[in-house]
This record gives structure tokens, sequence and C-alpha cells, in this order.
């Protein structure tokens, strides 16, 4: 027998999903936790970044490619620990080292999260995540630069265990019940998996900023005598030493040709270790007996062995010699080279010696597939955006970080059937227990899992190309007068209930929502209520609905009609100058004249009225009577990265404020055709920023560090107050600032220009 | 609960409580629980409808609280970002556990039948079945959304401001949830 399904309306929601008044906590929770915490260590306070400005000396396309170049060393450099269980051949559903054994193939055979991969959670690190985790029963173990080592639970994403050991640019490898790390203060480190405590330590007087490899009884590790975080240092020399696991004495070592900062690459008995001057050398593991030499400059990314042969890859931050090559394991002789037309860097591959395939990424955002055999491109996939790690092959799936996202790839065909975006430049992503996990330089731990929430048929990543970016000119400013405040007004000295947002009209009066109670409380000049106006008929059914968030960002004509922005209803209501509603336009969706959550609004000096829609960071432009024009703006960049307000300057150029995730907060310039004129306040602003326009078409923001700024139309920044809490702000015909924030909701100062030169 | 009735730190008392916690006292950070855990577990009961999640949110997130509090630079947002980790527990339960689907009996519903109006109580009570089976096969996300706007009362810019997203983004979710609902709703039915 089957029933009609009843209708999901809010009342029903409610009435389902509400508590009854008296849930009370259990009576004996609080002992429980306060046990809890009697036996939980705090934290210490984070110390101060050392590492922010690594790359801020170089110029940028330098200071990215070195950053690829470093992800790649780093990460390179962290993963040797499986050898004994490759010697069987066996596919893991742990990844105990980087790359997820000690050939470093990248292929794993247990599950990975699926094409239908999602996140499950983010976690944020105090420094940089440079490394790869490796991952045993659901346990990821990893360190962040000027951070931690830590032992995360993948299915609860919570912290287990973490350490002060200086680990930075070395991933671990386990082994049995010890993960083994290189730390910073140039020891070899064992710690117990599942306290974390340190079991042994072998100081070396160098670097191991690769993973530790285990094969047997045998710890092999490359040094360097300074730590060179992805850059060639003038002097610096390496070694390949062979420890024994349970003594931890010195077995060998011998001298490379340079300093090493990357992982070795092991099969059966044959080390293949990279160095830092683009030469990698083959040793055998047993003596230490060098077998061969293989140039690979400038420099030698972590080989991967696989079908009897290494695969070397050639990184070049300049883009003039990046290759990759295939090399008999035995002789050392080439047996192919790929370079792409570019001469780009290409990343070490994933090599699947059973299906005979190699797929590797390039800095300029191809993934490309080619045969083992003879090195024949069987297919690429240009996804557009930086690739600086290695991929990882799962199951037939492909999973490739890129500087925009965690891309799952049909490894057969090169197709794209999943994605999850990513903020910052990735780690290589590590792949175990079907979990994807990958860390960002911006420090955020994305934790992927195949829980099915996204869609199979997510779109491809797409990076938005950025024509004509000029950095802003950030001089010497001149000195301004501090801001004077004139009058502040508290949300109860005006009878508002949910103050929400505000605008000066053409009189120079100050129009607040008050959302909840959808209405407008006006203020004359001086702080006094001048109107309350209360919307009637067809404007307040819209308004007023008894089970929606209410707001009422408004915008007005020169004449003094207006445009509210109905945000739960996904429309524009237009009002003229006497208040009457004269139309409305929008729906409900994700097209040109439909809006998911219009929120920001403002006119333009054409008369076009732009509305933002700060789900999608979509800024529709329409006509006054609700015409659709045109859309600027949205895309990968600004999804859900953008503030909710928009401004539009004399000529007809759109501001829009976004950052977050990772990206860095500005403010990017649009010309009426949508083109991107400028970015504004990159490396300035803080978040959030959000945007008033003054009265000549001056821009000004507000940031997170209570900061107004003002900029030139051109980006320049002229002047910039500070010693004033503000969020909201509205710029007067006077230059009047009226501020909305924590400290009251409504605060009038006045603005004493800067001195124009 | 509404959100205007929530404790806030705004008290001396609770300020020097949490300077106090941070500084490394367990037991003024066990004042702080006192004031705060049935709040923190109401919260964790709407999102999670289980009384054993809930006590697992609520443990594992005053612990991460206690052991993160160090580095909370401002202790007057304390409130926040307390509900930001109850609400970030609660999310990771659901993920974890979102691969068994949990069929909620009538009996666990903390809903008292007879309040509604329109349908009879019988097809209420049988609604309310379908709906909150329904609900255990949506996604982390949209159960989040739907508990803390309907089953908490949790405005829009409320809960953009505790996950962390844009308020369109959680009108989405919003949107897209209910949807949802309805396609499950409409399959359980047939």
């Amino acid at each position: 027998m089957t029933r009609t399904a009843p209708r999901v309306t809010t009342e029903l929601l409610n009435r389902v999903l509400a508590l009854p008044a008296t849930s009370e906590a259990p009576t004996d929770l609080h002992a429980s936790i306060a046990a809890a915490i009697r036996q939980t260590p705090q934290r210490p306070a984070p110390r101060s970044s050392r590492i922010a400005a690594r790359f801020g000396g170089l110029p940028r396309p330098a200071g990215l490619a070195i950053a690829a170049l470093l992800l790649l060393a780093i990460l390179a450099s962290i993963a040797a620990i499986g050898a004994q269980l490759l010697r069987q051949r066996t596919p893991l559903d742990d990844s105990l080292t980087f790359r997820g054994d000690a050939a470093r193939t990248g292929v794993v055979t247990g599950p990975g999260p699926g094409p239908a991969m999602a996140l499950a959670f983010t976690q944020t690190l105090p420094g940089q995540i440079v490394t790869s985790p490796a991952i045993v029963d659901g346990v990821a173990y990893m360190g962040a630069v000027d951070g931690r080592f830590l032992a995360l639970d993948l299915s609860r994403g919570l912290e287990i265990w973490s350490t002060d050991l200086n680990v930075a640019w070395s991933s671990p490898s386990v082994a049995g019940d010890l993960v083994i790390v290189g730390t910073e203060d140039r020891d070899l480190v064992a710690v117990d998996r599942d306290s974390g405590n340190e079991a042994w330590s072998v100081p070396l007087n160098a670097f191991v900023s690769g993973s530790p490899t285990l094969v047997g009884d045998r710890l092999y590790v490359a040094t360097s005598s300074a730590q060179s975080r992805g850059r060639v240092v003038a002097g610096a020399t390496g070694k390949v030493m062979a420890l024994d696991l349970a003594t931890h004495s010195v077995a060998w070592q011998e001298d490379l040709p340079g300093p090493s900062t990357r992982s070795i690459a092991v099969d059966d008995s044959i080390l293949v270790v990279p160095t830092d001057v683009g030469i990698a050398v083959a040793f055998d593991a047993a003596t230490g007996r060098e077998l061969w030499r293989f140039p690979t400059q400038p420099f030698t990314d972590t080989p991967v062995i696989a079908d009897g042969r290494a695969f070397l890859a050639g990184l070049d931050p300049e883009g003039t010699l990046g290759a990759l090559w295939a090399v008999d394991l035995g002789s050392g002789q080439e047996v192919w080279h790929h370079a792409r037309p570019s001469r780009q860097t290409i990343v070490a591959p994933a090599v699947d010696a059973v299906t005979g395939m190699v797929y590797a990424g390039t800095v300029d955002g191809d993934v490309i597939a080619l045969r083992v055999d003879d090195g024949t491109e069987v297919w690429t996939q240009h996804l557009g955006a930086e690739i600086g790690v290695s991929p990882t092959k799962a199951g037939g799936v492909l999973y490739v970080a890129t500087s925009a996202g965690i891309v799952a790839l049909d490894a057969a065909t090169g197709q794209v059937v999943g994605t999850v975006l990513i903020d910052g430049i990735p780690s290589s992503p590590a792949v175990a227990d079907g979990y994807l996990v990958a860390g960002t330089q911006s420090g955020t731990l994305y934790v992927i899992t195949g829980a099915g929430v996204a869609p199979v048929d997510t779109p491809a990543v797409t990076i938005p190309s950025v024509p004509g970016v000029t950095p802003t000119s950030t001089s010497v400013l001149p000195p301004v007068a501090p801001l004077h405040q004139v009058w502040a007004r508290t949300a109860q000295d005006l009878g508002l209930a949910t103050p929400f947002y505000m605008n000066i009209a053409p009189d120079g009066r100050l129009w607040i929502a008050d959302s909840t109670r959808g209405r407008f409380v006006i203020l004359g000049p001086d702080g006094s209520v001048a109107d309350i106006w209360q919307p009637t008929g067809a404007a307040a059914l819209d308004l007023v609905q008894p089970d929606n968030d209410r707001w009422g960002a408004v915008a007005f004509e020169p004449e003094g009609g207006f445009f509210v922005a109905d945000t739960d209803h996904q429309r524009v209501l237009r009002f003229d100058s006497d208040r009457e509603l004269i139309g409305s336009w929008g729906s409900f969706g994700p097209g040109p004249g439909e809006f998911v959550s219009p929120f920001g609004i403002t006119v333009g000096p054409d008369g076009l009225v732009y509305v933002v829609d700060d789900s999608t960071c979509r800024v529709e432009v329409y006509e006054a009577s609700g015409v659709y024009v045109r859309t600027l703006a949205g895309g990968a960049e600004f999804a859900d990265r953008c503030t909710n307000n928009v401004i539009v300057d004399r000529d007809g150029n759109v501001y829009l404020a976004s950052g977050g995730r990772g990206d860095p907060w500005r403010i990017t310039a649009f010309g009426p055709d949508g083109r991107v004129l400028r970015r504004i306040g990159e490396g300035l602003l803080r978040e959030p920023v959000l945007l008033a326009r003054g009265p000549n078409g001056e821009i000004y923001a507000t940031d997170g560090t209570d900061r107004l700024h003002l900029f030139s139309a051109r980006g320049d920044l002229q002047a910039s107050w500070s010693g004033v809490e503000l969020e909201l702000v509205v710029i007067g015909p006077e230059r009047e600032v009226y501020a909305s924030g924590p400290a009251g909701v409504a605060r009038r100062y006045a603005l004493t220009p800067p001195s124009q030169p | 609960m509404t959100a205007d009735s929530r404790i806030a730190v705004g008290s001396t008392s609770d300020v020097t409580l949490v300077e106090q916690a941070r500084a490394g006292d367990a037991t003024a950070f066990e004042r702080l629980v006192d004031t705060r855990l049935d709040r923190a577990y109401r919260l964790a009961l709407a999102i999670l409808r289980t009384d054993w999640d809930a006590r697992d949110a609520c443990q594992d997130a005053f612990v991460a609280a206690w052991r993160e509090l160090p580095r909370l630079r401002d202790v007057a947002r304390f409130d926040a970002w307390l509900d930001r980790i109850v609400v970030n527990q609660c999310r990771t339960l659901l993920r974890a556990r979102r691969a068994r689907v949990r069929e909620i009996s009538i009996e666990e519903s903390p809903q008292s039948p007879g309040q509604p109006t329109g349908p009879s109580p019988v097809e209420a009570l049988a609604d309310g079945d379908l709906v909150r089976r329904a609900l255990g096969r949506l996604s982390a996300d949209q159960r989040l959304v739907l508990a803390l706007h309907h089953g908490e009362g949790r405005a829009v810019a409320e809960i953009a401001s505790l996950i962390g997203v844009p308020p369109g983004t959680v009108m989405w979710r919003l949107y897209r949830a209910r949807r949802a609902l309805e396609k499950e709703l409409r399959e359980e039915s047939a």
C-alpha cells in the first residue's frame, strides 16, 4: 500500500526537527568532560609564521615555479618505507610512505574516494603543509612547516596526538609501530604510532627532507648539508646512507654529486637517488656501490621505479629543460624521453606497470598519459591550473592535485569525473583506506572521501584567466587626520530588532533596514529618526514572510526611486520616489535573470542596476525595468569567496571584493564589458572587505583590521584610517562616513581627505 | 532556544574565566562548561538527533575547545567559537555515520504528539516518521542546515557564520535540502 508523500513545509520541518523545551545535557556528561580535559594538554599559542615571505623577494613567475619545485622537493623527499612489502608486489590499502610504496609508483590498488568524491572535513594547521601524510588504519601522520607533527583520525577528524617534533619537509614513513621522519634539527626520529612518544633519534648532522625508505631491515635516507627548500644552495653537499633499522647504526654511506632533498626510490636491490644538481645516481642497496648516473638537469624529482625502469623527471622552473626520462634500471641507459612543447616542468609521474601507463602533470596545467614501453602519448587533459605535485592512481581513477582543486580523472581516457575545490598550493595527495588527504601551503588539510555527496558529473575545474593584472601601488601615504565621530546610535536607541543594511538616499538621509520587522528606519543627518517606513500591500507580502530571514539592501536612483534586494525570495523590488511598488523581477535559479541569493545592490551612473548574488558571486546587471543585461564575475575564482556588496564608479567600472580559503583578499575591478581591469589591495587587505563608493567615484574599503582605505579609481592606495571599529560603511555626499559594526548600529564620522600632492 | 537567548561572553566574570582557562586553569574551564553544556548539547542533539551522538559531539567539542583555547585570540568570541567547534564535531560525526543510514524510530523522536494542526495526530506522526527516515538519507551538510534552521531556529546569517560560508550558500543548501527531502519522501511513499 502506498500513501501520498507529505509536502515538505516549513511547519512540518519545524515540527519534526524541533526539540522539546527541556532537552538538557545528561547529568554525567559534565563529569565525563571534566575528566577528559584533565587528561588533555593544551596546545601552545601559535608562533608567528617564519615562512610567510619565503618567496616574497622573487619575481612572481619564478616564485610560483620555485614554490611548485619546493613542493615537489618536499613531497618527493618524504616517502620511503614500504619496500619490504613491495618485494611481494602486494598492493596496500594503507599508504605507508610517500607515493604509497618504496618504488614511489603512486599507484595504490586499495580504494580511493572514487569519482563521487567529496570533502569530508578540513583542518587548519599552524603552518604550511608541504608534505604528504602516511596513512595507516585510517590514521594520518604528518607535519606542517612551523607547526607540529601529529596523528589525525580521519574518520572523526580528531587529532589523536601531536608533538613538538620539528618536522617540516620530510614526509613520514611507517614501519610497524613506528613513524619515522627527518627533522629540521637534522635528526632522523622514530615516534610511537599510538602515543607520539619518541622511540629513538639518530643525529645525522644533515637534513633529511625526503621520506625515509625502508627495505627489509634497512633504512635508506638521502641528505643535504643545508636545508635548500627547493633551491640549490651553493656548496651544499649530500650523502646517501643505509642504516640498520634495529640498531640505527650506519651500514654504509656514500657521497652524492650534490644535496638531495627528495625521496629515494627502491626496487629489489637498486636504489635510485635524486639530487638537486640534476643527476640521478643508482646504488647497490646492499653494498652502496655506485651503479650508474643519469643527468636530468637542472633538478631531479623523486624517481619512480616500475617495470624494470626508472622514470626520472627533470624539474626546470625556467621552462627550458623540463622533461621526463625512462631509463633502464640495470644499465642506466635512456629508453625514451618526453618533453612538452613549452619545455615546462613535468613532475614525477605515477606509473602503473600493470596497465603499462605513465601519468604525469605539468606546471602549465596538463595531465598526460604515456605508454611505459615507448613513451607514446595516449591522452592529454588540460586542466588549466598549475600541477606541481605527483598524481596518484587508485583503481581506475587518477587523482591530480592542482592549484585550484583536486581533480579525479578516468585513468583510461583522461576524462574528468570529479572535482573538489581547494585553496592554496597543494601537497601531493595521499590515497588510502578510501580517503584522499592533501594539505596546502596555506595550512589547510583537506580530507576527501567518497561519501557520494558530490555528483559524479561534477564539471571540470576551470581556471579563469586574469588578463592585465596590475599590482597595486602601495607607496608611502600622506598623513591623514583621524576620523572624528559626530554621533553614534545603537539598535536600542533606534528601536531596531535586526538592523541589517544601510544606505544613503539622495536627500542625504540614512536608511537602515530593520530586516525581521520588514521596515526601514530613516535617520536624518543629525542621527535622529526622521521616518519609519513599513512597506505595505504587495511589497509587505514580499518583505514579510513568517518563516524566513529577511533582508533589505537598498540602492537609490538619483531622483529618489529605489530598489530593494528581497534576498529570501530571490527578487528585486523597485519603488518610485513616493515609495510605491512599481515593479519586481527575479526568480530562483542559477541562470540569467535568476537569483539564488540576491544580496548586494547598487545603481550605476548609467542607471543600470547591479545585483550581487552572493551564493555564486555573480554580479548581474539589469535595466531599471528589470530587463536582464549581462553577468559579470562569478566562476571558480569568486564562488563562496566574495563579500556581498558591489560598487560602480562613474565610468561604469564594477568593483567586487573577494578572498579567503587561502586566496588573498583583494578588490577586482571589471570594465563595463566584464573584462578584469586590475586587482586592488592584494597583500594589504584583510578579511573581510566591504566596499563603498565615494562622491567622486573613489573607492573606499573596510577590512578586518578595522581600517578604512581610500583607493583611486586606478587602484592606487591614497589613504588609510584606523583606530575605529568599522564594518559596513557608506559615504555621504560630503564625504561623511556612516558606519555600522559591533560598536554601534549607526555612527557618523567626519572624514578629512588627504591633501593632494 | 532562539539565538537571542543564547549566552554571550560579555560579563567580566565570563571574560575572566575564559582568560584563566586559556592560561591553563582547568577549573575555570569547567565553570565555562557548567554554563554552556546544556546549550551545546541541545545544538548537537538538534543536528544529530540521538542522545549518544550528541554526548559524543559535546565531549569531543569541549575537549577540543580546551586543547585549542590558547589559540583563541579574542576571548569575547568564545561562545561563537565554541558553537563552531560543536557544529564541526557534529558534521564530522554525521559524515562518519552516514555510511550506516539510521532509521530513527518514533520513540526516539523528542517531539510529543498532538502539537500540530492540519493533519490528524496519527497522520502527523506518520509524516514525521517518514520525514525523519528521509532526513537520515540526506547529506551531512543538508541535514546540518535543516537542523540548525528548523530545529534550532537559527537565522541564515547565523548559520553562515557558524559553518563559515556566505549566507547565500546556506540558503542554497536549505533549498537543495528541501528538494532532496521531497525526492526521498516521494520514493519512500512509493
